[in-house]
């Protein structure tokens, strides 16, 4: 008996074809994982299930909920159903909260909305629900602003607001993708408890295989709009029909099948940190960081939001001046260095690649720029051509350099960015999260890349990444960072195979496999 | 495809849009022809006698004079005059000389009190208006957006620099401001009017600059152009201004009308432009001593004109923000 049917729903904005006829059933008490990369129309089809399209969409196909067609709802109708029949977790809690009241009570609000229930009453409950959720001291949670929890307890308190009211199935719209990985694990955690004691059915969208085969027992996988192939979750995992549901899971970073890079022999110390420490208004977000980085080697360096790591990398950049410390470039002080002379031998790729390009300045100007800037190559035609070449390097089209950043897909972007870092030849390239904001599939293409650049040119990679497997598959030697200071750092096999410290023991082992 | 073409693209969509950007070039255009001397150069010309009617309304006036003049008794003493045929002789002849000097009596737009063609005078105002809008509108973003640039882009006592000259001119009030600075500046003319509004006008582009700027420097853009070894002006200026540019367009648009109406208050309360030329204001000016009298014309004539342009104006850089907006991109 399945609890929400989709039959043949169609949705279109304009010209484009979101979501072609896609038909999936939810069983009653039990989790569907909806997956796909960005563009699927994943999303498209969970904010249809509630009537949450925006006006201009055009939505054909049935909706049967408990036997109901939604979409035959009158808007008042729908309304009362939300909430109490079907509710919903969205990916960004610090969005979906409203800033201005206390989490207390956003929850009690909902209560009332659909229960009718008194004030003194809606306190009891929300109190009993932040309690579930697992949110310590509840009672002085309540009276908190969204501001003032951390990004896990936003979703804990998001989690409390959506079964409130006991819906009967309960759609989450990438509710970890947000989050540090020792907490996606928690709220993971937290969603499968809650859907035993409850009895809810779930619907789970994701972009993360991983995170399927943890929570789910059926998985429908979607490209483009449509359905390439759905079935229980052992089934479509072990003997995947689809060519596209193959490619998918070959492409998913697996920390237990990655192999560390095993390269031997001694290489000479290009970069020495020693004690870099930067504070910000009094508050230490990096606090003294030592490491060396050999000539074309990678480090890798790992850590959660708010670890400092950004920080350390734009510090070796020198777009952050440390506050304290040495950074030594081939034994010089680096900071005694010409500006222009060290930023020609040290590049960095951001994590953005929708922010990290200038959208008024073509693909052409982007690569020319920093060509012109230190006198490589003799006038504009060398360099354009020297740019034709890089881009062929990076896998486009010479016709790119007449575009713009908005014409580019996100990885295609990416590109760009490393092709505009390659225009110096630096000897060290810092890669901050620079495949994180990447679908698998492109993220793969993307480090392999990578790997390939280095090669041939013996750059060295500082290599930034919250992604344990990322990292694994790039770097020799990693280096662990919590709160502003780096607490372990080893070569990559020593720390995945027998890490040392507490905190790199929970990292590895939260990681979803 | 360059964001100013996609933006161009979906501002040729909105007719609203088209229509006012019409408008709007049908006005320059009449303003530049004007300064190039090709029409309206002899605005100043009495060419009409004082006050003369718009055509549409001559057979009107020209009815009421003649009911005038024949209201008026005839000096019929019955004793014939014995000069009678000469004098008659001499005033046929006096009129056939005066008819070529003769000054009309109806002009289409009817004249002013020194009988000059207010039409030429609208289109000669038009001119001066527009020159004084787009001139003061020009210096007043130019100011603001080096000020807000810098405020925003430093930080730290740049920015407290300019803050704090922000704070003196807005706590101003505004027209004893202006006044001041007329005063001080002393002769009337449309350099003055210029300097006036400019000197006076950069400070809320000056705070839209800035916070603009403020959001901008940290992008991930403006690192990376920092990472490649660009220096701040350039990331100032080459990076940031294009990213922000839509902004300072609006702005300057919106302070085109803004200044267009300031002009014409500035010059109906005698600091705007000087007797020698016209504006739309001084035809305003005129107009209170010519509405007791009935004349209306110079007034209508100033007042179609402005509120077209501005209209038209306002509506043309509502369309432009519009199109301009890079949410819609």
């Amino acid at each position: 008996m399945s609890i929400l049917s989709v039959r043949d729903l169609r949705v279109g904005f304009q010209e484009i074809q979101a979501v072609r006829g896609v038909s999936f059933d939810v069983p009653e008490h039990g989790t569907v994982a909806l997956v796909g990369e960005s563009g699927s129309g994943k999303s498209i089809t969970a904010l249809s299930i509630l009537g949450l399209l925006p006006s201009n969409a055009r939505v054909s196909g049935q909706i049967l909920f408990d036997g109901k067609d939604l979409r035959q709802l009158s808007p008042h109708e729908l309304r009362a159903l939300r909430g109490a029949g079907i509710s919903m977790v969205f990916q960004e809690p610090m969005t979906s909260l409203n800033p201005v009241f206390s989490i207390g009570f956003q929850i009690g609000e909902a209560l009332r909305e659909h229960l009718a229930v008194s004030r003194r009453e809606a306190r009891g409950r929300v109190l009993e629900l932040l309690g579930e959720v697992g949110l310590s001291d509840p009672e002085a949670k309540m009276e908190r602003y969204p501001f003032q929890l951390s990004g896990g307890e936003q979703q804990r308190a998001m989690i409390a607001m959506a079964i409130a009211c006991e819906p009967r199935l309960l759609i989450a719209d990438e509710p970890t993708s947000a989050l540090d990985v020792t907490v996606q694990k928690q709220i993971l955690d937290l969603i499968a408890a809650l859907q035993a004691r409850r009895r809810m059915a779930v619907l789970f969208i994701t972009h993360d295989l991983a995170l399927v085969s943890q929570i789910a027992e059926r998985v429908v996988v979607m490209r483009q709009g449509e359905i390439r192939e759905q079935g229980a979750v052992e089934q479509v995992f072990d003997e995947p029909r689809d060519e596209y549901t193959r490619m998918l899971l070959d492409a998913r970073p697996r920390i237990d099948a990655i192999r560390t890079r095993q390269r031997r022999g001694e290489a000479p110390v290009m970069l020495e940190a020693l004690g870099l420490a930067k504070s910000f208004d009094g508050v230490a977000a990096v606090k003294g960081a030592s490491f060396r980085l050999a000539r074309g080697r990678t480090l890798g360096l790992v850590g959660e939001s708010g670890s400092g790591k950004t920080t350390l990398g734009l510090m070796v950049t020198r777009l952050h001046e440390p506050s304290a410390g040495e950074l030594r470039f081939h034994g010089e002080d680096a900071r005694a260095m010409p500006r222009l002379a060290f930023k020609r031998r040290v590049q960095i790729v951001f994590q953005n690649p929708y922010a990290s390009l200038n959208p008024r300045f073509s693909i052409g100007a982007t690569l020319t720029e920093p060509m012109r800037l230190h006198s490589i190559g003799a006038d504009e035609a060398e360099r354009r051509a020297l740019a034709t070449e890089l881009l062929a390097k990076v896998g486009l089209p010479a016709s790119a350099l007449l575009r713009y950043p908005h014409e580019f897909s996100g990885g295609q972007r990416q590109r760009i960015a490393v092709a505009r870092a390659l225009t110096l030849k630096p000897e060290l390239l810092v890669c901050d999260e620079a495949v994180s904001a990447l679908d698998v599939s492109i993220q793969a293409q993307l480090l392999e890349l990578l790997r390939a650049l280095q090669e041939e040119t013996a750059m060295s990679y500082l290599f930034i990444s919250h992604d344990l497997a990322v990292v694994k598959s790039m770097a020799d030697e990693v280096m662990v960072m919590k709160d502003g200071e780096v607490v372990e750092t080893a070569s990559a096999e020593e720390i995945y195979s027998a890490p040392k410290h507490p905190y790199t023991r929970t990292l590895l082992a939260s990681i979803p496999r | 495809m360059s964001l100013w073409l996609l933006a161009w693209q979906r501002l040729r969509r909105d007719p609203v849009g088209v229509a006012s950007a019409m408008v709007v070039l049908g006005f320059m255009a009449v303003a530049g022809a004007s300064a190039l001397g090709w029409i309206a150069r002899d605005w100043s010309d009495e060419v009409a006698v004082s006050y003369a009617a718009p055509s549409f309304l001559a057979e009107e006036v020209r009815e009421e004079e003649r009911e005038a003049a024949s209201a008026v008794p005839q000096n019929d003493y019955g004793i014939a005059d014995p000069l009678a045929a000469e004098l008659a002789e001499i005033r046929s002849r006096l009129t056939d000389g005066a008819a070529a000097g003769a000054k009309a009596s109806a002009l289409a737009f009817g004249a002013d009190k020194w009988g000059r063609d207010v039409l030429k005078k609208a289109i000669k105002g038009t001119e001066t208006s527009l020159l004084v809008g787009f001139a003061a509108a020009g210096l007043a973003t130019l100011l603001g957006t080096l000020f807000g640039a810098f405020a925003g882009y430093c930080g730290r006592w740049v920015d407290d620099l300019f803050n704090w000259l922000y704070s003196v001119f807005t706590s101003i009030p505004y027209l004893l401001l202006v006044l001041a600075v007329a005063a001080v500046l002393g002769q009337k003319g449309i350099l003055t009017v210029v300097l006036i509004l400019g000197l006076t006008g950069w400070t809320g582009i000056f705070r839209l600059v800035r916070a603009e700027y403020l959001k901008h420097r940290v992008r991930e853009y403006v690192l990376a152009a920092d990472s490649v070894g660009a220096s701040d002006l350039r990331r100032m200026f080459a990076h940031i201004l294009p990213n922000v540019s839509h902004v300072v367009l609006v702005q300057l648009s919106l302070h085109v009308v803004l200044f267009i109406k300031s002009e014409v208050i500035l010059s109906f309360l005698g600091f705007g432009v000087g007797v020698d030329t016209v504006s739309w204001g001084s035809m305003l000016a005129e107009a209170p001593s010519e509405l007791i009298l009935g004349m209306w014309w110079q007034i209508a004539a100033a007042t179609i004109a402005m509120a077209l342009a501005v209209t038209a104006f306002s509506l043309f850089t509502d369309a432009a923000r519009d199109a301009l907006d890079p949410r819609l991109q």
